[in-house]
Formats: structure tokens, C-alpha cells, sequence
């Protein structure tokens, strides 16, 4: 339980050593890369390294090669295994071999997925002059237009509500005349052929009726529209032919999207180290790193350093550094990580609570949720969850912590008879007609006496508060602040212990209580100097009981959770339990009971972590916490679908 | 025949009680309802960028939702204790009344306890828009306001649950 101790790490290496110590120490993993601060390296001739055109470089082959992953998974034949494990890859025993191997995978890809979009793209230009030359496919005509000597034609299609013998009739007059090839319900397909006197006018009428001239470009020599039509087709069947072929050579390759997974991994690993590199300073032939490594991974670096022959040196943090944070604790507590790294870490130097709130996350989680069944169901999803995706970083920390909760939802389910909210219980009482089923509660069964529920929420919110200010006390005192550890957590602790007691002995309780508030009067006003302001400030002091008192309310939600998922959980035994006891009964019972209880405990599951965290956050850290740690992020290799060993 | 007449025969306790249930679906449901269209608006501007966040959209979307069902819950409790499904009990007018009472809590703070959430789980699109891997923050916040609901759900099924006829 504590925050790791950390040394700065500083090291000098020579400029084309640089990239092989960063790759060194991306698979130790345990080196945050920072900016040197303690020496000023400008002063001293070194430059910020700047690899930007590098950086935009990989950035694009990343965005390349997960094009290429996207694109070969649709053509995966079997379907994609909805829980696939990652493959576990030794990234030191990655060989020029199989990174080329990754490389000729992806630049298939990318050909293929050239080739097809231009292949594709060409036969839907195909398709569309086909379309457009069909009402045209018996005109042994010329499109768009021909000319002879003294006259000119064109061929396009007005809009079919006009009907053609309306622009002939205007055109009496002139020497045109306007054929009809074909109509569709939307378009007539005419040819207008005029004497070349005529044509601009001809032309012009039609044009204001909507006439639009025919796309395509036909001559004779191509056999007229139909023998384009022809030509179109064979062209249309080639192109369909080379989009088959390079599909099936895009289905051969989605074998090996292994490989593209692979080099999209490697790709990320290559920019982590670059976004690293930029952190380092550079002079023309040396470069500087800097960065912090936890104490007991110094060895680690070390050896390498020596091995390597770089100049290196460890320094103890100084208070005015930006230390990051990095947690220890036990198998048990370091689950719960993800609850502290979700409000914020504990500055560096500070107490990490993990270990201790743990143990009420753990207890206030099942009282909640306080259901052998749901608990059950919890437990057995996250550890199948951790079993079958193998996950890391925090979302493992979730999956294992919600499976402890589970256990602790399972325990005071027990204690407080939630099996499935009161299955057994309904099910005696609509199937088998037992009036008097007997109370599956071990010790209190919240539904009946509430009461009892509250007193024993609000017992554990005071084992809460009261072991929050003995935090309180414990870091004062440890950080020297020793009168203030006994005036501003000591009697508090006494008032509440003495309140405490009080519920035992009245005369000792009484007693306690009278010292913790006569220490609170005597010692809050210290920082003043006007005795009346002492003594103001001591009686005013006493007003933050109010905040006690309504922390230690606070704590009734545990019985609300808990009530509330009870209940409406027995609503859905009612309702799946009333047709009675017969073949259709208990297929209906089946579906609203799965139905409803899987709602309801997707609901209070959330419910009860989000207000588990809240006591937490507030109630519990707000008396002691220093927040605003910066996490220790280690240079690591970075990946999507793989694991890097 | 007079108001008054007609008034007496349509306040009769188990009329009283139906409109009670009537309450607890309607007003709740308007709730969810609001809040899952404002999320659903949010969500589809998201969706027109990237597709592939439908699953962590679809999450906060249905978070509203919830108060629908609680009030279908109440309303469904309701019916059930007054023996409407199976045969009817005879109530008097203050039954009745206790039946409206109890379920106007869930009636009310689902209607705006929906609303503000879908809210919340609006905001949380963008969050999610922009940060994918903070949804679970988007999450917490929205399933705050829930709370009040479970909690307005508790007290209405509680006299239900224990009264006696």
C-alpha cells in the first residue's frame, strides 16, 4: 500500500545509438521519458530532437495497414470469434523476415483495394452509359448529333409530360423535323433534324421544354448505339471478371491478416517510440535522455546502461519535480486501482489509500447489491471476461474487481436473503401455495425491517468517517504536523468514538464526547490571535458537525441501493411467478425472470459502483486525500490486436 | 344528471387507483421518452463521423430509458394489488387515493428525472465523440441522475407492496 518511490534517471548516448536505447528501454517498460529540467540542456548546446517528418511518416503507414486490417476483414470467411484471444508476440524475436512478410501483406492490400476501387468505379461508368444508350439502342442514328451538308440532327430527351407533337406543332414553320425513338414513364427519347437555317431555332424551343442532349457519343464506325451497347457489355463482363478475381485474391489474402495486425501493431510501437523521441535533447553527436524510473526497477536499467556502456546517473526526486504516480499494492487491493485512477492520483509523497478503501468498496459494493444470484452472475461474467479476452491495463483491474465484488454481493446476500431479490420466496408462495415461506435472511432481511438495514448502513459509514480521520491523524503526524494530527483529527476521533461508546456506556460515552468537544473549542481557534476570535472560532468550529452528520447520512443510500434492487427485483418474481405452476407458467416465468433480473442488475450493478465510488470520493477521501498525481506512464510497446511480450 | 352525480360515480376507489397507474406509465414514460429522443439527436450527429461508436451511444441512449419502465413497473403493481388481472378487489375512495399518492413519486420524478438525464447523456456524446475512451465518465455521470428515480421507484412500491386491504 503505498506510493512507489521513484529516481530521476538521467543518460548520454551517442546520436545513432539513441533510437536502439529507446527500442531497450520500451521493452523494459519501466522508464517515464520526460524532458531533462534540473540542468538547462539549451544553455548547454542541445536542441529538443525534432522528428516530425519521421512521425507523419509512420503515422500515414499506421493509417495505411489498419485501412488494410478493415478492408480484409470483411472477406474473413468464418466470422469473427466473438471473444478472440490476442496473440501473445515476442517483439525482440521479431526478424526483418517476418516484418517484410508483414509489409508485402499490406502492400497486397493496398493494391488490391487500389485496383478494386478503380475497377469498380470504371464498371459503374460502364453501367451508366449502357443505361443511358438502351432507349437509343434501335436508332441507327449518331449521337449526340450528325450533320449533312444543308442539315443538322440531335438526339437527347425531354421530360414525358411534354408530348412531342407539342414542339412539332410550334415548329410548323420550320423545316425541321422531330422523330420519336422511345418513352419511358419519366423521358421521351426523340431526334430533332433540322435544315441548318432552322436548327438554332428548332433547337432553342426544345431546349425550353427541358430537352437535354444525349450523354453518350455514338458514330456509325461503332455499329450505332447497338453495337456500342455490345462493346459496353464485354467491357462490363471483363471488368466484372477482374473485380471477381481480385476479390478472391482479397479472400486468399484475409488468411494472412494476421500479418497486417501484426505491422499495425508494430507501426503503433514505432510511433510511441518516436512520440518518446521527441522528448529527448540532442547536440550534434549526443543525446540526452531523461526520465523516471520506480526503485526497484533501477537494477533492470541499470544492467542494460552498463551492458550498452552509456553514462548514466539516478537522482532522488526533489519536492518541486513532476513525479508521476505509480501504485503498489497487494493481489487483492491493486484491483481496485481503477477507482482511484478514475478521480485522480494521490499527489507523489502522499498516503495512498488503495489498500484501506479496497476493503470498504468491497463491503459497501455487497451491501448494495446484497444478492447471492446477481453476485453470482458478476462473477462469473468477469472471470470469463478475463478468461476469454484476455484484457490488460486497467480494463483487467475492472473485470477482476467487479469479480470480487460479486463474491462480496454473494456473502451479504446471504446475510441479507437475495436470491435472485426473493425468488425462492415467490416461487413458494404463487407455484406451491406456502403462505408462511421462511425468511431466507441470515441476519436482516432489509424488505422487513428496514430499520435494522439503516442502523447497520450508517454503523459502517461511521467505521468509514472515523477511519478516514485516523488517516487524517496518521498523515499529519507523519508529516511532523503532530499538534495539528491531535487538534484537527485526534478530537474529532474522540467525539466520534465517544458517540460511539455512548450507544454502550452513557457515562464514559458522555465523557469522551465532552473531552472531543472541549479539545474542538480549545484548539480550532489557535491560528487567531484576538482571544475572542479563539474562542469564537473554537465554538464555531463545532458547527461542522452539521457536515458529520450529513457524511454519516449520506451512507442511507447504502439502504436505498440495496432496497431498490430488492424490489424491483421481486416485482419481476411476481409477475413471472402469477400464470402459476404449469408448462406454460414456467416458460413465461423463464423469460421474465432472465429478462427482468438481467435489466435490474445491469441497472443497480451500475448504480451501486457509481455510488459506491461516490462515498468513496467524497465522504471518504475528502478528509485526507491530496489528489493531482500525475500516472506514471512507461515507455511500453503499444498495441491494438496483439500482445507484446 | 347533476356533476356532482357524475363525479361520484367516476371517483370510485379503483378508478382512483387506475388513474394512479395511468399516471406512473404516462408521466414516466413522457420522461424517457424526451430523454431518449435528445440523446437519439445527439447520437445520430456523432454516427454521421464515425459509425463505429454505435455500440457506447447506444449504452447512453437506453440510460433514459430506464425511467419508462419504472414507471410500467409501478404502474404494473398497481394493477396487480387492486386485482385487476385476476378478480377485483372492492376499494373505497381512500384506497383508491392511497394507490394515486403512492404512485406519484415515480409519476413525477421519472418525467423530469428522464429529461435531465437525457440530457446528461447528450452532453456525454460529445465526450465520447471526442474522447472514446473516457465513455466510462459519460456513463457515471448520467447513471447519477438515475438514482433519484430508483429512489422515487422505492417509494412508490413500497406502501404498494405493504398495503392491506
Amino acid at each position: 500500500m503505498a506510493i512507489v518511490k521513484m529516481k530521476r534517471f538521467s543518460a548520454v548516448t551517442l546520436k545513432k545509438d539513441a533510437d536502439s536505447l529507446i527500442s531497450s528501454l520500451q521493452l523494459l517498460r519501466c522508464v517515464d521519458l520526460t524532458r531533462p529540467k534540473s540542468l538547462d540542456p539549451e544553455s548547454e548546446g542541445m536542441s529538443p530532437e525534432k522528428r516530425d517528418s519521421e512521425m507523419t511518416e509512420t503515422k500515414k503507414k499506421l493509417a495505411e495497414a489498419s485501412a488494410s486490417e478493415e478492408f480484409l476483414a470483411q472477406f474473413l470467411t468464418k466470422g469473427k470469434a466473438p471473444f478472440s484471444q490476442p496473440n501473445e508476440i515476442i517483439l525482440s524475436h521479431i526478424s526483418g523476415e517476418v516484418l517484410t512478410k508483414c509489409k508485402e501483406a499490406n502492400d497486397n492490400t493496398q493494391r488490391i483495394i487500389k485496383e478494386l476501387s478503380e475497377k469498380k468505379s470504371a464498371l459503374a461508368t460502364v453501367k451508366n452509359e449502357t443505361a443511358a444508350l438502351e432507349p437509343w439502342r434501335d436508332a441507327t442514328v449518331e449521337l449526340p448529333s450528325s450533320e449533312t451538308k444543308n442539315t443538322k440532327s440531335i438526339s437527347g430527351a425531354i421530360p414525358s409530360e411534354i408530348n412531342p407533337s407539342y414542339p412539332e406543332k410550334q415548329l410548323e414553320d420550320a423545316a425541321a423535323v422531330i422523330e420519336v425513338f422511345a418513352q419511358t414513364d419519366r423521358e421521351t427519347y426523340l431526334r430533332l433534324t433540322a435544315h441548318k437555317s432552322d436548327f438554332e431555332r428548332a433547337y432553342s424551343t426544345l431546349s425550353e421544354l427541358g430537352f437535354i442532349p444525349c450523354p453518350c457519343v455514338v458514330s456509325k464506325k461503332d455499329g450505332y448505339a447497338e453495337g456500342r451497347i455490345k462493346a459496353l457489355t464485354d467491357e462490363s463482363e471483363r471488368l466484372t471478371s477482374d473485380v471477381e478475381k481480385l476479390t478472391a485474391e482479397a479472400v486468399e489474402l484475409s488468411k494472412s491478416i494476421d500479418d497486417i495486425k501484426l505491422y499495425c501493431d508494430l507501426l503503433s510501437t514505432e510511433l510511441a517510440k518516436l512520440e518518446a523521441s521527441e522528448r529527448l535533447y540532442s547536440s550534434e553527436k549526443t543525446v540526452l535522455i531523461a526520465g523516471w524510473v520506480p526503485e526497484q526497477s533501477i537494477s533492470e536499467v541499470t544492467a542494460l546502461l552498463e551492458e550498452r556502456g552509456d553514462a548514466y546517473s539516478f537522482e532522488d526526486a526533489n519536492p518541486e519535480d513532476d513525479v508521476p504516480v505509480k501504485l503498489s499494492n497487494n493481489a487483492f487491493s491493486s484491483q481496485f486501482e481503477p477507482v482511484i485512477e478514475l478521480y485522480s492520483m494521490p499527489a507523489y509523497g502522499s498516503f495512498d489509500p488503495t489498500s484501506i478503501m479496497s476493503a470498504f468498496f468491497f463491503i459497501i459494493f455487497g451491501m448494495m447489491l446484497a444478492d447471492v444470484g446477481y453476485g453470482f452472475i458478476m462473477s462469473l461474467f468477469c472471470l470469463l471476461g478475463l478468461k476469454l479476452m484476455k484484457p490488460s491495463g486497467s480494463m483487467k483491474k475492472m473485470l477482476s474487481m467487479f469479480a470480487w465484488c460479486g463474491v462480496s454481493c454473494m456473502i451479504m446476500g446471504v446475510l441479507f436473503g437475495g436470491y435472485f431479490s426473493d425468488a425462492p420466496t415467490s416461487i413458494m408462495q404463487n407455484w406451491f401455495g406456502i403462505e408462511k415461506a421462511p425468511d431466507l435472511a441470515l441476519w436482516i432481511n432489509p424488505m422487513t425491517d428496514p430499520m435494522a438495514f439503516l442502523v447497520v448502513s450508517i454503523a459502517v459509514g461511521a467505521l468509514h468517517l472515523v477511519t478516514a480521520l485516523c488517516i487524517k491523524f496518521y498523515v499529519l503526524w507523519a508529516s511532523k504536523k503532530r499538534l495539528s494530527a491531535v487538534c484537527d483529527a485526534g478530537s474529532w476521533i474522540v467525539l466520534f468514538v465517544g458517540a460511539g461508546v455512548f450507544l454502550l456506556s452513557k457515562e464514559i460515552g458522555t465523557v469522551l464526547v465532552s473531552v472531543g468537544i472541549l479539545m474542538l473549542i480549545f484548539t480550532q481557534g489557535r491560528s487567531q490571535k484576538n482571544i475572542f476570535l479563539k474562542i469564537f472560532k473554537g465554538f464555531a468550529s463545532l458547527y461542522d458537525i452539521v457536515g458529520y452528520i450529513s457524511d454519516l447520512l449520506s451512507y442511507s443510500r447504502i439502504l436505498s441501493l440495496g432496497l431498490a434492487s430488492m424490489v424491483i427485483g421481486s416485482v419481476f418474481n411476481i409477475l413471472g411467478t402469477m400464470p402459476g405452476f404449469s408448462p406454460i407458467g414456467v416458460i413465461f416465468f423463464f423469460v421474465i425472470f432472465t429478462v427482468g433480473h438481467l435489466m435490474n442488475l445491469a441497472i443497480n450493478l451500475l448504480g451501486s459502483f457509481v455510488h459506491t465510488s461516490r462515498l468513496q470520493y467524497i465522504e471518504f477521501f475528502g478528509k485526507f486525500y491530496e489528489d493531482g498525481g500525475r500516472p506514471f506512464e512507461p515507455l511500453t510497446p503499444r498495441s491494438k490486436y496483439v500482445i507484446f511480450k | 344528471m347533476t356533476f356532482a352525480e357524475i363525479l361520484e360515480k367516476i371517483l370510485s376507489g379503483q378508478n382512483l387507483a387506475l388513474l394512479g397507474a395511468a399516471l406512473a406509465a404516462t408521466l414516466a414514460g413522457i420522461g424517457s421518452a424526451k430523454g431518449v429522443g435528445i440523446v437519439g439527436e445527439a447520437s445520430s450527429a456523432m454516427l454521421q463521423e464515425d459509425p463505429s461508436k454505435f455500440g457506447k451511444a447506444l449504452l447512453l441512449q437506453a440510460l433514459p430509458g430506464t425511467q419508462g419502465i419504472y414507471g410500467l413497473v409501478a404502474a404494473f403493481m398497481i394493477i396487480y394489488k387492486i386485482g385487476l388481472l385476476g378478480d377485483p378487489i372492492e376499494l373505497t375512495v381512500a384506497q383508491g387515493s392511497y394507490f394515486l399518492m403512492a404512485a406519484l413519486p415515480i409519476a413525477l420524478v421519472g418525467l423530469f428525472s428522464g429529461i435531465a438525464q437525457g440530457r446528461v447523456a447528450a452532453a456525454g456524446i460529445s465526450l465520447v465523440s471526442k474522447r472514446p475512451a473516457e465513455s466510462i465518465k459519460a456513463v457515471t455521470s448520467a447513471a447519477l441522475v438515475e438514482t433519484y428515480a430508483i429512489f422515487a421507484l422505492l417509494v412508490t412500491l413500497l406502501p404498494i407492496f405493504f398495503f392491506q386491504a
